[in-house]
This record gives C-alpha cells, sequence and structure tokens, in this order.
C-alpha cells in the first residue's frame, strides 16, 4: 500500500522538490498542453459518435461473423500499440496502402505523422471501447421494455426518446470522460506518429524534457498540469460509472419490431468499421508471416524479457489487488479505510507511467543505477497501471464471497493462507485467470516506461520494434510485431483458459 | 450450562436484550416472529455480533472475547454451510483441519461421521449434486467431527418439505442423545418441535428470554407471541 501511494503521489512530489520549480509555463507548454487537449477532444468526439451508430448497428442487424466482430471488438484492450501503429502506418502512411491506390488518381499525399495519424490511430483504439459499452447499454435494457413499447404501438421517436435515450445519456459522460482520459495520456501513440513542435502531447513533451534535456522543472510542471486534469476526469469516470463487472460483450440482437434490415447507414458502418479495425492488423499478420527471415537473435531476447516482465507484472498486480481487496472486502475494516485503499487502486488512472517512471528515477539515481533494473522497473510500473483493471474485474466477485462465506471460514477458524487457497482461489478462478491474462498482455504489449529507462542494447519486445520503425527496418518491425502479436493473445488467452478450465461441476 | 447474562446488542437502529440458560444435553428451540432477532441470538453467541453489555458463558467459561472457531460451538446457517467448489468428504474435513493438504489420518473419523448421517455413498459428490436434505446432513457430519458440544441450528431445514424436516429433526435429535450435545434451534414452525424440544426460548419485542416450557407455550401462548402462532 505504501509502495502504492509512493509510487501514484510520491512520485510526483520527488519530481516538484528536485525541480526547484516555479510554476512558469512558457509559450512551448501552452502550445503542448492546447495540442494534447485538441487532439484528445477531436479524438474522443469522432470515437465517441462512431462508436455510438456502431453499437446501434451491431443491435439492429444480425449477420454473418457478428460475433468475430464483437470479440475483435475487445482485441485493443490486449493488442499492443506498437503492434496497431504499425498497421497504421502500412494503410495510411506516405508508403502505405491508402496512398498507392489514391496516388495515381490525383490525390495529395496523405501524412500519417502528426495530428491526423495521432487522431487515427486514438480512433482506431477508442471506438471499439466505445461501441462495447454502448452495446452493453443496450443489452442491459430488458427486453420486456421493447416489448412493451410493441403492445402499446410506440412510434420509432417514441421507442428512442423514452427507452433508448436514458440509456445512452446515463452512459455517454462516462464514457466520454474515460475515452478523453486515454486520449491525453496515450504516450506510445504520441511517440511514434508525434513529435515535433506541432504535434507534440504532454507526455511525450514530459518523455523529451526527462531523456534529452533533463529539464526538471518543464518536466514537473506539465506533470503536475496532466495529473491534476486527468484527476478531475477520474473523478468524473468514477461518479458515472456504472457498477457493473468488466465483462466480455456477447453476441445478442434485441427482438425488435421497428428495424429496418436495409439500413444503409448500419450496414456502411459495420462494414467501413470492419476494414478500419481488422487492415490494419491484417497488414502487419501478412506482411509479418512473410518477413520472417528477418528475426534475429536481438529480437528473440528481447521477447523472453518481455515475457519475464509480463509475469513479473501478473504476479505483482495480483499480489496488490488481493491485499487492497482483501481489506475491502472484509467486515472488520471501517468504511473510511475501504474507500481510501479503493480509491488509491482507482486513482492511478489518473497517474502517468511517465511521471511514475521520472520520479522513481530521480529516486533511485542516487542509491544504484535505474538502467540497471529496467525489466524490473517496468514489471512494476506495468502492474500498477493495470491495476484499476484487476480491482474492477475481482473486486466485486471477491465481495461476494466475503458475503456469503465469511461466517463459515471464521466458524471453521479458515483464515490466512489456508482461507486463500481453499476458498478464494477456487472460488475466484475465472476472474483470476481473466485479470491475469489482461495484466500479462497489457505489460508485454507496454511501450511506456520501458523507453525512459532503457540502454541502447536492451529493451523489451516492443521498443525493439520502435526501434526497428525509427531505423526504417520495416520488414523486421512487421516480423516482430507478429510476434508479439502472437505472444500477447496467447498469454491473454492462456491465462483465460487456465481459469475456465477445470471449473468443477458445481 | 449455557447462561446467557443481561446480554445487549445494538446494530444501526435494532436492539436486542437477552437473558436466559440453556439445560445441557437439551434441544432447546428459538421462536418468536419474523424479524424479531432469532438469528441475531445466534450470532451473538456465536460471536459474529459485537457485543454491547453482558456475559455469555458455558460451563462457568466465559465465551465473550473469544474468537468464532475457539468456542466450543458449531454453528449451521440457513444456506451457504458447505463450500460448492469442495466434495463432501473435503466439507466435512474442514472440521477437523483447515490445512491445505490432504490429511489421511482423520480418514476414519470423517467416514464415521458420513456413515451416522447416512452420506457414505456420496462422499465424492459435489454440493450441487446433492438434494437440500443431503446438504444438511454434510453440515451435520461436519458438527459430528468438530464435537463441540454446543451445536447451534439456524433453520438448516427451512427449505425442505415437511417429512423430510421431520426426519433431519429426528436425526439432530439422535445425535444429540449419542453425543451429549446441547442444542439451540430456530424455527418458524414450532408446532414442528414439540416431540423434539422441552424448553424454549421467546424472542419477541427487543427481548429474549427463558427457559420456558414449549408445551404450554404452545397451548396458551403470551400476548407476544399470540398473533405470530
Amino acid at each position: 500500500m505504501a509502495l502504492l501511494l509512493f509510487l501514484t503521489f510520491g512520485t510526483l512530489v520527488i519530481i516538484l522538490l528536485k525541480s526547484h520549480n516555479n510554476f512558469q509555463f512558457t509559450s512551448m507548454d501552452f502550445k503542448v498542453i492546447k495540442f494534447t487537449l485538441y487532439q484528445a477532444f477531436v479524438s474522443t468526439l469522432i470515437s465517441s459518435i462512431l462508436g455510438i451508430f456502431l453499437a446501434r448497428a451491431l443491435i439492429r442487424q444480425s449477420f454473418w461473423g457478428k460475433s468475430l466482430l464483437i470479440t475483435i471488438l475487445g482485441a485493443p484492450f490486449i493488442l499492443p500499440t506498437v503492434v496497431a501503429i504499425l498497421g497504421i502506418i502500412s494503410i495510411f502512411g506516405r508508403n502505405g496502402f491508402l496512398n498507392n491506390i489514391l496516388e495515381p488518381l490525383g490525390f495529395k499525399t496523405l501524412s500519417i505523422y502528426g495530428l491526423h495519424g495521432i487522431i487515427i490511430a486514438n480512433i482506431f483504439f477508442n471506438l471499439p471501447l466505445v461501441s462495447r459499452l454502448i452495446l452493453q447499454g443496450w443489452q442491459n435494457i430488458p427486453t420486456e421494455q421493447f416489448r412493451l413499447a410493441e403492445s402499446l404501438n410506440f412510434s420509432r421517436k417514441n421507442l428512442f426518446f423514452l427507452i433508448e435515450l436514458p440509456m445512452l445519456k446515463s452512459r455517454i459522460p462516462g464514457i466520454f470522460a474515460v475515452v478523453f482520459l486515454i486520449c491525453i495520456s496515450s504516450f506510445s501513440i504520441a511517440l511514434t506518429l508525434g513529435g515535433g513542435p506541432k504535434s507534440t502531447t504532454i507526455e511525450l513533451a514530459i518523455y523529451q524534457a526527462f531523456r534529452f534535456d533533463f529539464d526538471l522543472g518543464k518536466a514537473a510542471n506539465l506533470a503536475i498540469f496532466q495529473f491534476i486534469f486527468c484527476l478531475l476526469l477520474t473523478i468524473i469516470v468514477l461518479w458515472k460509472q456504472k457498477n457493473e463487472p468488466f465483462q466480455v460483450a456477447y453476441d445478442r440482437t434485441i427482438q425488435r419490431w421497428d428495424i429496418n434490415k436495409k439500413s444503409f447507414i448500419d450496414w456502411t458502418i459495420i462494414c467501413v468499421s470492419s476494414v478500419f479495425l481488422m487492415a490494419p492488423l491484417l497488414t502487419v499478420i501478412i506482411d509479418g508471416a512473410s518477413a520472417i527471415q528477418f528475426l534475429n537473435i536481438v529480437i528473440l531476447i528481447s521477447l523472453i524479457k518481455s515475457i519475464f516482465v509480463a509475469v513479473g507484472s501478473v504476479v505483482i498486480c495480483l499480489s496488490i489487488t488481493f491485499f487492497i481487496g482483501n481489506v475491502v472486502a472484509s467486515n472488520h475494516t471501517s468504511s473510511k479505510v475501504k474507500w481510501f485503499m479503493e480509491g488509491t487502486g482507482y486513482f492511478v488512472i489518473a497517474t502517468s507511467p511517465l511521471v511514475i517512471g521520472t520520479g522513481l528515477f530521480i529516486f533511485l539515481y542516487p542509491l544504484l543505477d535505474p538502467t540497471r533494473f529496467v525489466l524490473p522497473i517496468t514489471a512494476l510500473v506495468n502492474a500498477i497501471m493495470a491495476l484499476p483493471f484487476s480491482l474492477r474485474i475481482i473486486l466485486p466477485n471477491l465481495q461476494k464471497i466475503n458475503q456469503d462465506y465469511s461466517k463459515l471460514s471464521e466458524s471453521l477458524g479458515l483464515k490466512g493462507l489456508d482461507k486463500f487457497f481453499k476458498l478464494t482461489v477456487p472460488r475466484l478462478r475465472k476472474e483470476i485467470g481473466f485479470a491475469g491474462g489482461l495484466i500479462g498482455a497489457m505489460s508485454m504489449g507496454d511501450l511506456g516506461i520501458v523507453t525512459l529507462f532503457s540502454s541502447p542494447d536492451s529493451g523489451t519486445l516492443p521498443l525493439i520494434i520502435y526501434r526497428l520503425m525509427g531505423s526504417y527496418q520495416m520488414e523486421a518491425a512487421k516480423a516482430a510485431a507478429l510476434i508479439l502479436l502472437i505472444t500477447c493473445f496467447t498469454i491473454f488467452l492462456l491465462a483465460d483458459r487456465l481459469g475456465k478450465s477445470n471449473a468443477r461441476s458445481e | 450450562m449455557l447462561e446467557v447474562n443481561n446480554l445487549n446488542i445494538k446494530l444501526k437502529a435494532f436492539k436486542l436484550s437477552m437473558h436466559f440458560d440453556v439445560n445441557p444435553e437439551t434441544i432447546t428451540a428459538v421462536i418468536g416472529p419474523s424479524g424479531a432477532g432469532k438469528s441475531t441470538l445466534l450470532d451473538a453467541i456465536s460471536g459474529f455480533t459485537d457485543i454491547e453489555s453482558g456475559t455469555i458463558s458455558w460451563k462457568q467459561q466465559q465465551l465473550n472475547n473469544l474468537a468464532p472457531s475457539q468456542r466450543p460451538i458449531t454453528i449451521v446457517f440457513q444456506d451457504n454451510n458447505l463450500f460448492p467448489h469442495l466434495n463432501v468428504y473435503q466439507n466435512v474435513a474442514l472440521g477437523l483441519t483447515t490445512k491445505i493438504s490432504y490429511q489421511p489420518k482423520f480418514n476414519d473419523q470423517i467416514n464415521e461421521a458420513l456413515l451416522r448421517v447416512d452420506l457414505k455413498e456420496d462422499v465424492e459428490k459435489f454440493p450441487s449434486q446433492l438434494s437440500g436434505g443431503q446438504k444438511g446432513r454434510v453440515a451435520l457430519a461436519r458438527a459430528l467431527v468438530r464435537n463441540k458440544k454446543l451445536l447451534l441450528l439456524d433453520e438448516p431445514f427451512a427449505a425442505l418439505g415437511p417429512a423430510l424436516r421431520e426426519e433431519m429433526l429426528n436425526l439432530v435429535k439422535d445425535i444429540s442423545i449419542k453425543n451429549k450435545l446441547t442444542v439451540l434451534i430456530v424455527s418458524h414452525n414450532p408446532k414442528e418441535l414439540i416431540g423434539v424440544c422441552k424448553d424454549a426460548i421467546i424472542v419477541a419485542e427487543n427481548k429474549a428470554s427463558g427457559p420456558h416450557d414449549l408445551a404450554n407455550l404452545l397451548k396458551k401462548p403470551p400476548k407476544s407471541l399470540k398473533d405470530y402462532l
């Protein structure tokens, strides 16, 4: 717990103390802030609008491959950013698929670097998120309401205003805040597609201030601004959140009587989003497979390092989750302590791995050489960043177990590790598997903290891919990206299956 | 003898004052309207509720400050008595040890208990494969191996049909005589207990008192119980 507090808030304080800060923003800082908010706002707006329409199309139409599309909508959570960006570049980039078609037709060459690229990448990651969250909202409307509407002969307008709009209204503010938050702090997208004075986000500026200029004052200023701003967004998110467990969306078409099966809008949005979401991934898979001979020993070593990082993150994150969970779920904890513990876990969303990393570097530097501990530090920080997800998956069911079995355990004297292995683990297999898979895949694909510390000859697989991209070795980058993609999905599926297998007939 | 002396409990807006004795090696009924605090009474005795004042003692020994598992008590709840991921054998074994590893030295004891409740054939089954009555038997088998002299039953057979309920009550009676147990049983249907219990504790109007004679109570119920009966 102390570690958690130190990493989230302490690191910020360290940067502040060290920087002799005067809280003066330069005009460059303002530019950076303006750009960050602007790109986040535009990305969020487009993702939200498209996401709502996609969800609406998915709930209204049923077609072959629909469940596959819904599954794919869940993929961006475990999809490494760098892989997606590589795919996006191959479609939208200078020598990409789209330019190769458009240029001969006399169109101007599209550029993926800068604002447009950042927005496209943000939409790529957030459109699926929005449509899944909205889809859940539609699915949670009881079928009886639609039946009632039909029997009362509602017009389409009535149906929308009386049934669908209330659901959208209750969800959209929270979703908007989440997506905005993600877009503000999407470091790896800005790192790969942004840069230059015109398109630098706050996180990228912190990175540059720290890594190239070692200008801690500047880093601190931006870090504080980002933290406060994100904290406010987080409060909105937590306040607006629906208390439903983080779940897998399922394929269900609501039986409705108002549907025009040939809706032009529905089919356009389904086709366009499927192509938009799948084309970049297919490119990476196909190009990567045909460039497999470019794999080398450096890539393989970094793969092994990445797997270590992922496993480390899973262990650390689950330990913290259960530590917080046991305190929060216990009957003997005061509600203030519960609120504090749970809140800290969720407020991690407001912190940035870059800020944590910078603070940690300053703290560790006098004691030891942080660059020698890249992998443990990466594993630790990635674990912290995954904590909100892990808590969200495990906590509700941990509380349920406690509700159902705390008296029985107490009367039998079942406690401590015995209780953990005899009661908690068997009852939470599914959740532990799902959370473990998610943490592992997220940590495996992360390109954040590791960029701060690593020396040129070391690094995790995403970092190596980033470097290969930087030196225009696109074939090798794609081959490595394919390996990363496969590993991430394998980790996720393996953990998830492990949790679901052997489930006894209960 | 179980002695509950001027015991006071406060849960938010709910208050209960208890003062009663339970005669050793008997089965005593706990009766009263719903919501009067019958389950709270069992919770207080077994240590799940904080006590404001008063004492609970068993054979002159004070129980107030003991953890639930340290008290000479086995409690059987309305539901959730068994862990669904453990089979019958493992659920009973928890009465002897909470260690993770399998301990063959307890084998005989567990098998004997399962024989007593007529579950010898079902040791490998999981709770979801058992009927309501069988689940109750598993809980009783665990009570047997724990061998605590006080057995508290919180309407464990409420979900069963009348015939099965009677069968289970007879099993409880049988076990309690052979193992010299002192039993407290909460019931919604005091008439069913007439052949099993002689004494009763009344829980009504924020008070618990006893022992009263059950047969007499049913014949000439006091005002607080009249509507309920």
